[in-house]
């Protein structure tokens, strides 16, 4: 449908537009017989609508019979395609032999409708030959038009093209003074005169700005228009200063903060967000940031990563022994990484105990002698500064000599220190090395280790045995250097001295070595008859004891330690069940054994 | 004030700009304010007395986003130009990043133009900080008034820039000029990012 408002006295003309108005004017006069077709082009904005509403209705004023059709693109496609798909395209077709003067709207839009080009291309050589005329408007010239046929912008091309241009200042003038008088405005000619000095890029706008002013002036109106002007042009030519002006800004920004800091500390900083973005406490690295002088990034970062790998484990390790220990702050602190182990250790000591001492092999019921003196004193000083003394304590000897015994008395007195509380692991070599193959097997190695570093003090019996497994004496090599780093007591007994272990690490002798290495003599017959002795009881007590008879007749002068009045009623002669019978056969089954 | 805090990896720069009254110093943040996108800039405060001259001060917050990896925030503060408010800028002085002085390059207010850039000399004086030490910016603005009116930049910077510092020929109202004093000033304190801090204290 034309628009009726738009008409050639209604659109100003100048030397940006003359070309234009002055063709549609001939055309609305003569269709069909001046320009065929008529391509007019401009910018969004300019008045391409505008003239062709205003050809149209000149054109039906000049020759009331004429029939005159407007179309946009969108719509000349989309009656064709309705046409089509009714199957009705020759009514379609005679419809348009009645038009005298189509006026087709936007033909950019007929990129890629193959049907509607070529019906069009149809309509334009009908034209030619019965006076039709045809004209056209576009965003562009037919030469950059895409997706058109180059038949139909051949025929485009055929008659004449002319372009609207952004409107000069006379025409922006003479075009405000239209819309002063259409609105009987009271704007002095020198408010115009400033807006019109505004440049625009299309009518619209200059519409815009002229807008702005008669709301300004409705706002004050005693004001002076021309100074009113000055300020709506001013705020417009801001407005319409480059699009890209604050983001061409931020771009040369982020190029200077790109050069300006120093890479090393955007990357610690990028470390510090991502690992405080997890909740972790940052405070480790962050104090590089207030260095001046860059550190070794790579190590940085990785021995952070690896205290917060290993907080996880200990956190989920933890959260396993006991769930209230779960989201304890220690757990995100790399920085606490020893706190954390140490809540594990002590929740591990306290789910899973480490192998204790077994409680009958005491000091007490030990069988002293010349043999075991130095090994006797030597864990008389440990257990009485466990730690600080003799670390480790190393005591060999041969089969059945007592290390064994000595070793869990050892740890039944440190058990008993400070009230019960201390915990102490008491294990045989080869069942260490079971354990650590089952941890292996079941992927509860740190849990293994834990155990063993929650104790107070260990004491490892046969340790030849750790020896054939090198994964084992790693593990073991660690475990006791904690043991030692933190002046807590190991005991370690052996069938050899250090030197001699010769399946054990060369690393590991050497450390054994740096205590005490005591050696227990092999029993001896007299000694094997004293602890077959019972120990006695009562009053019986308070008489000189066998085994202190036979030492003190065959070794007056060697020193021993003080008995101490017994508070069990047995001696361990009747522990020993190859000495306690308590089911005696019948008469006829009795034998009389050999007293040895 | 920090200028960047690595561990919140945040950028945070405060711009002053000072001048004689009726320079335009708030022409510039009002046109900055304009330009910059609606999600990314504060409320523009501004005090006013009855004539537009600027009473207290103007403050205009902007969050430019993240630039490198930063949170870069900007913070442009106008002072009160009129002789009679200068303890008002001494204390919008304290703490700037950098500093853009706006000049009214009218030929009648080159005696308002040297008068308030000795007082910004002795603000900073005040604050401890010598002018060679601060990122400044001198900005000619009203260039867009008719030539017999005004000195070109030229010759703004022979009777003002005698330190040679970066200087541009503007019309705040328009735009002309305003972000590349911006970009240029915020281009000098950017630079001393990874020197130590220089901020007026």
């Amino acid at each position: 449908m034309l628009d009726g408002r738009f008409r050639f006295e209604g659109f100003v003309a100048g030397p940006s537009n003359r070309l234009a108005v002055s063709a549609a004017r001939a055309v609305a006069e003569a269709p069909g017989k001046v320009y065929h077709p008529l391509f007019i082009y401009a910018e969004p904005g300019l008045g391409k609508t505008h003239l062709l509403a205003a050809l149209g209705f000149h054109a039906s004023q000049v020759d009331p019979t004429l029939t005159v059709a407007y179309r946009s693109s969108e719509d000349y496609v989309e009656q064709l395609r309705f046409a089509s798909q009714r199957g009705d395209l020759n009514a379609w077709r005679r419809e348009w032999e009645v038009i005298g003067l189509l006026l087709l709207d936007d033909v950019q839009f007929l990129d890629g409708e193959a049907e509607a080009q070529a019906e069009l291309l149809r309509l334009i050589d009908q034209a030619q030959g019965r006076g039709f005329q045809v004209v056209l408007a576009s965003d562009r010239p037919p030469a950059d038009l895409d997706g058109l046929d180059q038949r139909l912008l051949s025929r485009m091309s055929g008659g004449l093209i002319a372009d609207i241009a952004a409107p000069e200042i006379e025409t922006r003038l003479g075009i405000l003074r239209l819309w002063r008088s259409a609105r009987t405005l009271d704007l002095d000619d020198a408010a115009l005169d400033e807006l019109a000095g505004h440049e625009v890029g299309n009518v619209r706008e200059l519409l815009g700005v002229f807008n702005r002013l008669v709301a300004q002036r409705s706002l004050e109106p005693g004001t002076p228009a021309a100074g009113a002007a000055k300020v709506v042009v001013a705020q417009a030519r801001g407005e319409r200063a480059a699009p890209d002006e604050f983001e061409s800004f931020l771009n040369e920004l982020a190029a200077v903060v790109t050069s300006s800091v120093e890479q090393w500390r955007v990357r610690l900083a990028s470390t510090v967000a991502r690992w405080a973005g997890e909740g972790y406490n940052t405070q480790s690295l962050e104090r590089f940031l207030d260095g001046t002088e860059p550190p070794d990034l790579d190590a940085v970062e990785a021995h952070f990563a690896v205290a917060v790998n290993h907080l996880r484990d200990l956190e989920q390790e933890a959260a396993r022994l006991d769930p209230r220990l779960a989201g304890v702050p220690v757990f995100r602190d790399p920085g606490r990484l020893d706190e954390a182990r140490s809540i594990v250790m002590r929740a591990l000591a306290a789910y899973d105990p480490p192998p204790a001492p077994a409680p009958h092999l005491t000091i007490r019921v030990f069988s002293s002698g010349a043999r075991n003196q130095l090994a006797l004193r030597a864990a008389g000083e440990v257990i009485a500064l466990p730690g600080s003394r003799y670390n480790p304590l190393y005591i060999h000897g041969p089969r059945s000599s007592g290390k064994t015994h000595l070793s869990h008395a050892i740890a039944n007195s440190l058990l008993a220190r400070d009230g019960g509380a201390w915990t102490v692991a008491v294990v045989d070599g080869a069942a260490l090395g079971d354990e650590l193959i089952e941890a292996l097997r079941t992927g509860s190695v740190e849990r293994w280790r834990m155990r063993y570093r929650a104790a107070d003090a260990i004491i490892v019996d046969n340790v030849q045995r750790i020896g054939g497994s090198d994964r084992l004496q790693d593990e073991f090599f660690h475990l006791f250097n904690t043991f030692i780093e933190s002046g807590r007591q190991v005991v370690l007994t052996a069938d050899t001295p250090p030197p001699q272990l010769t399946a054990v690490a060369a690393r590991l002798q050497s450390r054994f070595e740096a205590g005490l290495v005591v050696e227990i003599g092999r029993v001896s017959e007299r000694e094997r008859v004293a602890r077959l002795t019972p120990v006695p009881d009562g009053a019986e007590a308070a008489a000189p004891t066998i085994d202190a008879w036979f030492d003190d007749v065959i070794e007056p002068d060697v020193p021993r330690p003080a008995i101490k009045e017994p508070s069990s009623p047995l001696d361990s002669f009747f522990l020993d069940p190859e000495k306690v019978v308590t089911n005696w056969p019948g008469l006829d089954g009795r034998v009389i054994e050999d007293p040895r | 004030m920090p200028v960047v805090n690595y561990a919140s990896r945040e950028i945070t720069c405060k711009i002053v700009y000072y001048g004689p009254g009726r320079s335009g110093k708030t022409s510039n943040l009002q046109y900055i304010h304009r330009r910059v996108p609606v999600e990314r800039r504060g409320e523009m405060m501004s005090l006013a007395t009855h004539g537009d001259r600027t009473l207290f001060f103007d403050f205009l917050p902007l969050d430019l986003g993240t630039i490198s990896g930063f949170t870069t925030r900007f913070q442009l503060y106008t002072v009160p130009g009129q002789v009679y408010y200068r303890s008002t800028r001494r204390l919008v002085l304290q703490g700037a990043d950098g500093v853009v002085f706006v000049a009214d390059s009218q030929r009648r207010q080159m005696d308002e133009n040297v008068e308030s850039l000795r007082d910004l000399h002795e603000a900073l004086a005040e604050h401890g900080v010598s002018a060679r030490d601060v990122p400044l910016v001198l900005q000619y603005n009203k260039q867009d008034l008719p030539a017999e009116l005004v000195c070109l930049p030229d010759e703004m910077d022979r009777l003002l820039n005698f330190r040679a510092v970066p200087s541009f020929g503007a019309d705040a109202l328009g735009g002309h000029g305003v972000f590349e004093t911006l970009r240029r000033a915020s281009e000098l304190v950017l630079r001393r990012l990874s020197a130590p801090a220089t901020a007026v204290r």
